[in-house]
């Protein structure tokens, strides 16, 4: 037990025993309001409980007998007789000696011996008194005898024993010390009198060894002499009401805001010496605020120190070995905010005892140490406490996870797959989640981690998710310093102030507007988005968020962007102006405007102007934006790879939507650009044809697909135009027409195509073009959904028909795919499983190769692209081709590198066919094709 | 005899309305206001009163009057549940007392989403005195 929790103890212990001494005093002279003895028999009560849960037994003993004494006399409500009163007044002076032992040394085992008299003569007393008037029976007292504390009586004995006397006598207390061989009490009050101690009594501590000598004892007055006596270690604390330190809080905080108004309006003054003044009035100020602050710190140890029980009570329960281990208990945090994280710091912990830490056995069998380890780990870390809580468990299985969150119906299974595993995480604080198969006594409880999530958000938090499955999990809470006073920014939009607490912010960027050199916003399917160091950074419009009139954006060279942290992610908050950083004191606001989810407080500026406190987290949560996350969208091991340079660089054509920014398709799937009038367009069924040629064509719009609106007054679309421009494109030998608003460009691009910020279907990604961001459409798809080719093979006509049918009557193909780059991964594999082969995949040549040897006889066709790192698509044939076992492997070379010597080489080095990406089409044909053949010969 | 209350009484447009006098903290001028975007619309702002915040409240909208608000606004300033409330007033009259003789319940046909405001009416001399209940307007915004 640490010296905090014991001066806590004792410093409460000295409150009850001044309080117990000052109503047996009114007891005594008669003055005493009815309800005294209740009170008296309380604080004793609570003074023997802590005392026994503190381990100090021998004031647990004594505060037991006065309970004891106090219960009948409170009970009949009769004033307890003089002998009562002074034995409970003796048993109060051994009370304050052990609590001042206990204070100098941690041991009550001092009033040891004392205590066992004191109690019996007490007893005496009471039975005594009570006896003569029939209306009690000694057992009532809890304790008719000394004989039923033996048990108390054993354990604390005995280390008296063990401990040479007067060095036990000199660390604790020096008034109680041997005097005279006779066995005396000197009794402070009312009336100090000699009090021969029975001797019955005291041969009742019967473990006491018969050679022990009795120690004689002097209980010193309370009065001035203990005090004397005492003075040094005299604890130079005081209690004081909290109430009064919050008082104190909320003044310093007001004072903060007059010293603000004070600064701004000296800098306005040329009063030199008011400027002076101001200035010492602010330092003072600020040293105040830290000094009032410091008075309502405790430290994080105060309720960590009680997990250990906890934990140790949990292992028990759930047979597990668990350690718990603290590091940083002396981290001091805000009184309130203490109370505030005790009950999510609770449930994490035995989260992470119930959920984490597996049972010895499977521990033994993971290869760990049996006994688990929940590590609690405080420190403060730029003007926040930092609390983690680790554990060496099991982790977090994320597949798990997601199964769960789609069968609790969290999340929509569309969207699973989009999640980043930090997202996963998160969801554990989802309300109505609980990852516990089966819901335990211990954490499944009603309670589950959202309510953490909310408490900690509450005060103006963060939780943050480590896990490693396997290896354990980390749960992070960030808590601010103090409540009441919060280190903001300062920013404006449509003329007004706000506040954003630093704590959410993570740094400040501007953007460029208009043709300067600088990075500048850009629009993804009209979402303006930022590429901050790479990545891109959703954002939002604080103006739109707050609905705002007017947009003056435009009219600034710059636009400043706030970029934040909402739950670990990331999102730009572009306002007007950024002004100042300062100390804000965060007012309440009334439900009304609290309901609205978008501010957190409000505060008084300098100017005496009020702000309002921006709550980052609702503003991410009304924008949206938690679907998107720019930081961390690994949505599987393909897209990281995706990001890698890409050497098959392809033309792009680039045409505009009802919607900001550009949109692009590879125009290897395009087969011609046509424009066709309007009067020309039928309605067939509910599908918009054009006669094309020799055959009908469908049209597919895209404005239509993505929903886009047609922009009112608008003159880019139908208002003026007698045409709709279309490109064609064929698709399982039928070709459609897909509408567009302007063909704008084609271009040939290098740069890779990223994952979108979001999953949806029509959508593969984004290219960066060289000055702007454009929307890959993924228009193969889109034409599958509008056509329900997926479920209606039939209606492809007879070339479809004839395709697949052997594939379709044995066992599906196998095939060998050799790509590094994911996008074309996805591709091959779509194409390939639309045509019912089964895909095996592999990352470059080396790894098709040794698939292969793993597996000789597992393949019916290699497909392969030629540059691969490691090994190439040429390198990779040669090596097969070197192994007679596969002399009739068909392997076709599938890439972008379409010049007439390539192709030659690709023949040379044995590549059955040579095809060009993305033709989809011609590749199933192709497969088609060559395995009929094999299976022929064969 | 008949018992008599005291009212703090003040003028939106030419009408006249009054708040228990217990129920007013103070009486203010017109104060910088900073307006709550996406706020309900009879939310005008927050005010800040000696380091207290206070949200300004306009009875305009609350009671659906139609009439063009004046330039400025006087602050009615009363204690709600954990907040201070300012009601936007035109024009502050006298304290009067009044005799409950002279009550009436507000008549039915003021609609009902107006007339929960008001705890009823008193027949004045040459006027109606409309009795806001300001508990009812707090509990409104604490919903």
């Amino acid at each position: 037990m640490d010296d905090a929790t014991i001066n806590e103890f004792s410093a409460e212990s000295e409150e009850i025993i001044q309080r117990v001494s000052s109503n047996l005093s009114k007891v005594e002279k008669g003055t005493a309001e009815p309800d005294v003895l209740d009170a008296l028999y309380r604080d004793v009560h609570t003074l023997k409980g802590t005392s026994q849960l503190f381990g100090f037994l021998n004031l647990g003993r004594v505060a037991h007998a006065m309970e004891a004494a106090l219960e009948p006399a409170r009970r009949l409500k009769i004033k307890p007789s003089s002998e009562m009163l002074d034995s409970l007044y003796q048993c109060l002076d051994v009370l304050d000696q052990g609590n001042k032992s206990v204070q100098a040394s941690k041991s009550d085992e001092p009033i040891g011996q004392v205590s066992e008299k004191i109690v019996s003569r007490l007893i005496e007393a009471v039975t005594h008194y009570f006896k003569s008037d029939f209306r009690v029976l000694p057992d009532q007292f809890g304790v008719s005898d000394v004989a039923p504390l033996e048990p108390i009586v054993a354990p604390v004995v005995a280390p008296v024993v063990a401990v040479p006397l007067p060095k036990a006598a000199g660390v604790s207390s020096p008034i109680v010390q041997p005097i005279a061989p006779v066995p005396s009490i000197s009794n402070p009050s009312p009336s100090p009198k000699e009090i021969p101690l029975p001797k019955g009594n005291l041969e009742m501590s019967s473990d006491a060894p018969p050679s022990e000598p009795v120690l004689p004892t002097k209980i010193a007055p309370t009065g001035a002499d203990t005090q004397t006596a005492q003075a040094g270690q005299e604890s130079s604390t005081i209690r004081v009401q909290v109430s009064i330190l919050d008082n104190l809080m909320n003044l310093v905080g007001e004072m903060v805001l007059v010293r603000n108004q004070v600064l701004q309006y000296s800098a306005r003054n040329e009063d030199y010496q008011f400027l002076n003044l101001s200035q010492r009035l602010d330092l003072v100020t600020s040293e105040l605020q830290g000094e009032v602050m410091k008075t309502r710190m405790q430290a994080i140890g105060n309720i960590l120190t009680k997990f250990q029980r906890v934990v140790r009570d949990l292992a028990k329960d759930l047979g597990k070995k668990i350690e718990l281990t603290l590091e940083g208990a002396e981290t001091e945090i805000d009184k309130s905010l203490l109370e505030a994280i005790k009950d999510p710091l609770t449930h994490i912990i035995r989260n992470s005892c119930d959920h984490g830490v597996e049972p010895p056995a499977d521990r033994k069998a993971a290869g760990k140490n049996e006994v688990g380890r929940v590590h609690v780990r405080s420190f403060h870390e730029g003007g926040q406490v930092i609390v983690e809580i680790t554990d060496d468990g099991r982790g977090l299985d994320y597949q798990k996870l997601l199964k769960k969150a789609v069968e609790k119906q969290i999340i929509t299974s569309e969207k699973a797959p989009t999640l980043s595993d930090r997202e996963i995480g998160m969801l554990i604080f989802a309300p109505g989640f609980s990852t516990a198969a089966t819901v335990s006594a211990v954490s499944g409880r009603g309670v589950g981690m959202d309510v953490v999530k909310t408490n900690i958000e509450k005060i103006g938090g963060v939780v943050e998710l480590d896990s490693r499955f396997g290896k354990g999990m980390t749960i992070r809470l960030k808590i601010p310093l103090t409540l009441a006073i919060v280190p903001a920014i300062l920013i404006a939009s449509g003329g007004q102030p706000y506040a954003i607490p630093q704590v959410k912010l993570l740094e400040l960027v501007r953007a460029e507007n208009g043709e300067g050199d600088g990075p500048s916003i850009e629009y993804l399917q009209g979402k303006p988005v930022f590429r901050l160091r790479g990545t891109l950074l959703p954002l939002i419009d604080l103006r739109e968020v707050l609905k705002l009139e007017g947009d003056n954006r435009h009219s600034n060279a710059f636009t400043n962007i706030a970029v934040l942290n909402a739950d670990g992610k990331r999102f730009g908050l572009i306002v007007d102006e950024i002004r100042d950083t300062a100390d804000i004191v965060v007012k309440p606001l009334g439900q009304v405007i609290k309901a609205l989810n978008v501010y957190s407080g409000a505060t008084i500026m300098g100017d005496g102007r009020v702000a309002l406190i921006l709550d980052v987290n609702g503003i991410a949560q009304k924008s949206n934006i938690f679907s998107q996350d720019s930081s961390s969208n690994t949505v599987s091991a393909l897209v990281d790879e995706g990001r890698v340079k890409d050497s098959n660089a392809q033309e792009f054509l680039v045409f505009s939507l009802n919607s900001e920014g550009k949109f692009t398709v590879p125009l290897c799937l395009v087969n011609r650009l046509e424009e066709f009038p309007l009067d020309q367009v039928e309605t067939a069924g509910n599908q918009r044809v054009v006669k094309y040629r020799d055959s009908v064509l469908p049209l597919i719009s895209l404005n239509q697909f993505f929903g886009f609106a047609t922009p009112q007054g608008s003159s880019s679309t139908d208002g003026n135009q007698e045409k709709t421009t279309v490109f064609v494109l064929t698709k399982r030998g039928r070709t459609y027409g897909i509408e567009v608003n302007q063909i704008l460009d084609v271009l040939y691009i290098d740069s890779p195509i990223q994952d979108p910020l979001k999953e949806s279907l029509g959508i593969l990604g984004n290219l960066v073009l060289s000055d702007e961001i454009a929307v890959v459409v993924d228009i193969l798809a889109i034409v599958s959904s509008i056509t329900g080719e997926a479920k209606h093979t039939g209606e492809h006509g007879p070339a479809a028909k004839s395709k697949n049918p052997k594939v379709n009557d044995r066992a599906p193909a196998r095939i060998l795919v050799a790509e590094d780059t994911s996008f074309f991964r996805r591709q091959v594999i779509k194409v390939l499983e639309s045509g019912g082969y089964q895909v095996t995949m592999t990352n470059d040549g080396r790894e098709a190769f040794d698939t292969l040897e793993a597996q000789p006889d597992g393949f019916d066709l290699v497909l392969s692209d030629i540059e691969m790192p490691r090994m190439t698509g040429f390198e990779l044939a040669t090596a097969i081709r070197k192994n007679p076992v596969w002399s009739k492997l068909p392997v076709i070379a599938l890439t972008t590198r379409f010049k007439e010597s390539d192709r030659e080489k690709g023949r040379e080095v044995g590549f059955t066919r040579y095809l060009e990406k993305l033709k989809g089409e011609e590749l199933l044909d192709c497969i088609e094709e060559l395995l009929s053949n094999e299976g022929g010969k064969a | 005899m008949t018992t008599s209350r005291q009212f703090s009484t003040f003028k939106i447009g030419n009408r006249l309305y009054g708040i228990d006098v217990m129920k007013v903290q103070e009486v203010t001028q017109s104060m910088p206001m900073s307006s709550v975007p996406l706020a309900p619309n009879y939310v005008h702002g927050l005010i800040n009163l000696r380091g207290q915040i206070a949200t300004a409240v306009s009875l305009r909208e609350l009671f659906d009057l139609q009439e063009k608000p004046p330039e400025s606004f006087m602050n009615v300033v009363c204690r709600g549940d954990g907040f201070l409330l300012s009601l936007l007033v035109d024009e502050i009259g006298d304290v009067m007392g009044l005799e409950d003789s002279e009550f009436e319940p507000a008549p039915e046909t003021i609609p009902e989403n107006i007339r929960m405001y008001m705890s009823g009416i008193y027949k004045i001399e040459g006027n109606l005195l409309s009795v806001i209940n300001i508990d009812k307007v707090v509990e409104t915004m604490n919903n």
